[in-house]
């Protein structure tokens, strides 16, 4: 892998419990605002890593900045930790959670 | 001051020798917060299987650390079994790049060319930098009020002018990698 490649990450088998089946909830990943991170930067992220065209990525990173947190991608719970992951390897604040 | 041009598919840079001294040595310095060496270079056969020899699950006392290895999810047991999965790689990403950086501005003479990977991995260890400055600084707002809660005799204030220098470093590289 090379340098500053993100980390994947490999979920150990395990039993699901009850309250983790909720089909119709997907899940999604969840991006902070924070005050060091510049807006050109986040842009340059959310194009990256998920192929956003710059007008969605501007979009999401201002909804970032104005309202505190924005919803970024949304999928299977395996899908939203590998973008968490991907996300803290550049910088980005960011958590994983079911909608 | 840096000179930071795109000239075809490679950015050049030119940095002054104190430039140099601040991008290496903040580099190396948070690379080592993250565990340096042992965080890039792990036992590979811990490696192998999938853990490190003390796979983290708690997150970092040190507030700076915190920030570059957040919690990934609201819920602590759930953060901790992510931290647990993931935390040896992300420091090791991260290590790695502020390595690159670092090396790459050591072995220079102040003139330097990145092409596309190399910018890309530089911008993401100059942000590492900024985000550990930021809290050291308590960088707190948008708008900039903890410049004044800031007393001349406060001993981070000499990091401030680093901190606006590398905004300013990281600002200019990713202008000059848009195309």
């Amino acid at each position: 892998m090379s340098a500053g490649a993100a980390p994947t990450v490999e979920r150990v088998e395990q039993p699901v419990a009850d309250d983790e089946v909720k089909p119709d909830r997907p899940w999604v990943t969840i991006v902070w605002n924070d005050p060091v991170n510049l807006m050109t930067y986040v842009t340059y992220v959310f194009q990256k890593l998920f192929g956003y065209p710059k007008a969605k990525a501007q979009k999401l990173m201002r909804q970032v900045h104005e309202e505190g947190r924005a919803v970024v991608s949304s999928g299977t719970r395996e899908q939203m930790e590998h973008d968490v992951a991907r996300l803290h390897a550049h910088g980005l604040w960011a958590t994983v959670s079911q909608d | 001051m840096a000179s930071i041009k795109r000239k075809g598919d490679l950015i050049r840079l030119k940095l002054e020798p104190e430039e140099r001294m601040v991008l290496s040595g903040f580099a190396r310095e948070v690379s080592e917060l993250l565990g340096g060496l042992a965080a890039a270079d792990p036992d590979p056969l811990a490696a192998m299987v999938g853990m490190g020899s003390d796979a983290a699950t708690a997150p970092p006392e040190d507030p700076a650390l915190r920030r570059l290895l957040p919690d990934a999810y609201d819920d602590p047991a759930g953060a901790a079994e992510f931290r647990r999965l993931t935390d040896d790689e992300l420091r090791r990403a991260k290590t790695s790049a502020l390595t690159r950086l670092a090396d790459d501005v050591d072995a220079s003479d102040g003139d330097l060319e990145l092409d596309a990977e190399g910018a890309d991995i530089w911008v993401q260890a100059l942000n590492d930098v900024r985000l550990v400055l930021g809290v050291r600084l308590d960088v707190d707002d948008d708008a900039g009020t903890w410049r004044r809660t800031l007393t001349p005799d406060d001993p981070r204030t000499p990091l401030v002018s680093a901190y606006d220098w590398l905004t300013g470093m990281q600002e200019t590289l990713l202008g000059a990698m848009r195309r």
